[in-house]
């Protein structure tokens, strides 16, 4: 990848205000993939002070680099940059202390806690919620099987800590919160296993934290705070319950009213924007479908202009440090905004190929749309549904084509197709992976499996 | 505040820690590469929390156990292990229960969290303390003053607010509930843009129940009154004071008598829409009151009658067109869903 790929933001014309001297409309690609290389290079260290202090939260660490990774190269480059499946590392005389370094999979698998069948935040931490989720996310964007054993383990834990009122705790020390019936659910769906706790129950708890102004809080009476929503319609959307939000326009309303005069979000009223909030709300605002109500080029302004156009990263707002949290969500942001920020430059090539199931079939056809909107291209996909989807859009012809070999895909390239993973890419990534020019930046999501926004069966009809 | 001495009491000096922990091993951080680690000279950081890990593997629940916890949760307050494996040396050690075993820990609690604690687990350790050993006045005094000196340094901590509810609700009194209204109001005044303080109002004025019981329509003529008096007429811009006099009429419209609530939000309607010729009588636009019109226009489709829905529906356009344009497609959404209210 090259250091100093840059990508122009198609967002539009959009006047700003600052003064900053950065442009507004570039999207640092290679600096942000160098960035991240380097920071979880840096944390590791024996000697980083800053490694020490989050140690105990590396596994959530680990999931917003690898997830801001793979939304920015294609997987089989994430796995290499970060050490994913094996930690191969150029032979030399001296080794370094990350010669010695485990996979990223079999150190998550170290960092799981016999005692109360969670994952910890690190090697030798107790097992939280928290952690577990990231630990299944991490596991599921590396296409990894989870052993039954561990996997039962896991549910069981998840299992003991929902509550009578449906709410969930984070460990068995007690805290609720609803950010921890997000964790549950998401885990659980990612997991497959969903059907093993109460669900109606847990959704009645949700439920019964929507505040009169729209939001929802960490608990019952507690203030809305963006984040919580996330987490609390996130809940919901997993548990196919979102007709249990009382007042969506309302929740829209209160979302849309975050946008503060800068462009960017803030968490509640009259306080500072920052960039993370670009996904806790939007991907709110696109679950029920009202993204439209905030303004999407001034925001993607805020993004760009959060962004370290030297070192790369983006940071919580404009002028301040990046870290690796704020560049996760910060890029996540954008992928909803329908910016192109996968390095898939159809324009030049008359064929793009989505390797897809076709499971997310409406969202994977928007956003296909979205990629390809100039260059005419003609879809492949492994989906009946998708391609008759596809042959309705005016500049879509879809075939039904399997990618089945690797002689295939190598083939395919040699005509000038341009291969990308959309949808649940589960089973194609490996053989695909040194062939795949990109991941479709939405369609990334849904390698999550089940992820909340592709919940919303009227996603589509609010595209107008 | 605990004391620097108290403070120091508690924890094991780095300097002392090879002495009071001669007899083990301390463990580097295991990266999972289970390679021959050359212990390098440590920090002082990488020391106690080396020792820290040999605790752990030896399970050992004893005083220099819990001393040694102190020590590292200092170095990072935010590490959760360490707080877990303090509760249980307290409470193998007998001392979950003991009242001044529970206030010095709450006073370490404070001292480690410095003036605006903002970490999810020194917030919960006193929770955990107090579930265990009970909210008593005592500790239900200490806690609220407590929390007040924080609301001090940043009124809007969330943290600070959630637990504050907590006990608010444990204890429930009503001596308490009384002077919390005033609190809240305090901090309304002092700052009428702290969303948190209006958020507590409305759970005060509820006694924190969430069961679906609207106030009586005393009590919400009361806060409607006060939203506007000391909320929007002092400042027409703050967003929090303008959903506070909605969610008070909402939740009438909706769970209180029909024809009372009608009533209340018709008087409310006209003060606002005074408020706005008041703007007018200065020479300025009250278009440029986003909020306020934004208010109306609820206000107006809560009226429900043919004038105020069009009334309304021209508010919304202007907002979408002019007055609001970061928002237009809400606003021309607002203003056909107003529409097909006149329409039905």
């Amino acid at each position: 990848m090259d250091e100093n790929a840059v990508v122009t933001l198609d967002i539009g014309g959009c006047t700003t205000t600052t003064t900053t001297t950065a442009p507004t409309s570039l999207f640092y690609h290679g600096r942000h993939v160098q960035y991240i290389e380097k920071l979880s290079v840096a944390l590791n260290s024996t000697k980083s002070y800053e490694g020490a202090v989050t140690e105990h939260l590396r596994m959530s660490g680990i999931y917003w680099t690898y997830a801001a990774l793979s939304l920015l190269v294609s997987p089989g480059q994430a796995d290499s940059i970060l050490g994913v499946h094996c930690c191969s590392r150029p032979s030399n005389d001296e080794k370094t202390d990350q010669d010695y370094r485990p996979s990223i999979v079999e150190w998550v698998y170290r960092c799981f806690d016999e005692r109360s069948g969670g994952f910890g935040g690190n090697i030798g931490h107790d097992g939280h919620l928290l952690y577990t989720l990231s630990a299944v996310q991490i596991l599921a964007m590396a296409n990894t099987e989870i052993s039954q054993e561990k996997r039962e383990a896991v549910i069981q834990f998840v299992i003991s800590l929902q509550q009578q009122d449906g709410s969930f705790s984070g460990d068995q020390w007690g805290e609720i919160d609803t950010r921890f019936t997000y964790c549950a659910l998401c885990t659980l769906s990612l997991l497959k296993a969903l059907d093993r706790v109460d669900v109606s129950q847990a959704v009645e708890y949700i439920a019964s934290c929507q505040n009169l102004d729209g939001g929802f809080g960490s608990m019952k009476g507690a203030e809305s705070h963006a984040g919580q929503v996330f987490c609390c319609v996130g809940a919901l959307s997993i548990a196919k319950s979102l007709h249990k939000i009382k007042h969506p326009d309302l929740l829209g309303w209160w979302l849309a009213e975050r946008q503060v005069d800068s462009g960017g979000l803030n968490g509640r009223p009259e306080k500072q924007a920052d960039v993370c909030y670009s996904w806790w709300i939007l991907s709110v605002m696109t679950i029920i479908g009202r993204v439209d109500w905030i303004s999407k080029d001034k925001l993607a302004s805020f993004i760009a202009k959060a962004q370290d156009p030297e070192d790369g990263g983006i940071a919580d707002r404009p002028e301040d440090m990046p870290d690796v949290f704020h560049t996760f969500f910060g890029i996540a942001g954008l992928s909803l905004l329908d910016v192109e920020v996968s390095h898939i430059g159809c324009s030049s090539k008359r064929q793009l190929a989505i390797v897809s199931n076709g499971i997310n079939g409406k969202f994977v056809v928007a956003d296909v749309a979205k990629a390809t909107k100039d260059c005419g291209c003609i879809l492949h996909t492994t989906s009946d549904a998708l391609a008759s989807q596809c042959r309705a859009m005016p500049i879509l012809a879809a075939q039904v084509n399997e990618i089945q070999s690797t002689e295939e895909a190598h083939a395919r390239k040699k005509e000038g197709v341009t291969i990308a993973i959309g949808g649940s890419h589960r089973g194609y990534t490996e053989f695909l992976a040194p062939f795949t020019d990109g991941i479709i930046a939405n369609q990334f999501l849904h390698g999550f499996w089940l992820f909340p926004v592709m919940m919303s069966a009227d996603l589509l009809s609010k595209d107008t | 505040m605990m004391a620097m001495a108290a403070l120091n009491d508690a924890m094991i000096p780095i300097e002392d820690l090879s002495q009071v922990f001669s007899d083990m091993t301390p463990l580097p951080q295991n990266d999972g590469s289970d390679r021959v680690c050359v212990i390098q000279y440590p920090t002082a950081f990488a020391l106690a929390y080396n020792y820290m890990r040999a605790i752990w593997q030896s399970k050992e629940m004893s005083q220099r156990a819990l001393k040694l916890t102190a020590t590292c949760a200092k170095l990072n307050p935010a590490n959760y292990t360490v707080w877990h494996y303090r509760r249980q040396c307290l409470k193998d050690l007998g001392l979950a229960s003991n009242e001044d075993a529970v206030r010095q820990d709450l006073a370490l609690a404070a001292a480690l969290g410095g003036p605006n604690p903002k970490n999810y687990q020194i917030w919960y350790h006193r929770r955990a303390l107090l579930e265990t050993h009970g909210v008593k006045e005592l500790f239900c005094r200490l806690e609220l003053d407590y929390i007040k000196d924080v609301l001090r340094e940043d009124a809007k901590n969330y943290h600070a607010w959630s637990y504050r509810q907590w006990i608010l609700e444990a204890v429930d009194d009503e001596e308490l509930w009384k002077e919390e209204m005033d609190f809240a109001s305090t901090l309304i005044d002092e700052d009428i843009r702290n969303n948190s303080a209006w958020n507590q109002r409305w759970f005060v004025v509820h006694r924190g129940k969430q069961d679906g019981k609207p106030l009586s329509m005393n009590e919400a003529r009361l806060e409607a009154d006060f939203a506007i008096d000391k909320g929007i007429s002092v400042d027409p811009y703050n967003e929090s004071s303008c959903r506070y006099l909605l969610s008070i009429l909402k939740e009438q419209l909706l769970e209180g008598e029909h024809d009372l609530a009608k009533k209340l939000v018709e008087e409310h309607e006209a003060k606002v829409s005074n408020l706005r010729l008041a703007f007018e009588k200065t020479n300025q636009d009250p278009g440029k009151c986003v909020n306020l019109t934004a208010t109306w226009i609820d206000l107006l489709e809560m009226m429900g009658d043919k004038e105020s829905l069009q009334k309304a529906v021209s508010l919304a356009k202007g907002q979408a067109t002019e007055h609001d344009r970061i928002r237009t497609k809400y606003w021309l959404f607002r203003a056909k869903q107003l529409q097909n209210g006149i329409d039905e």
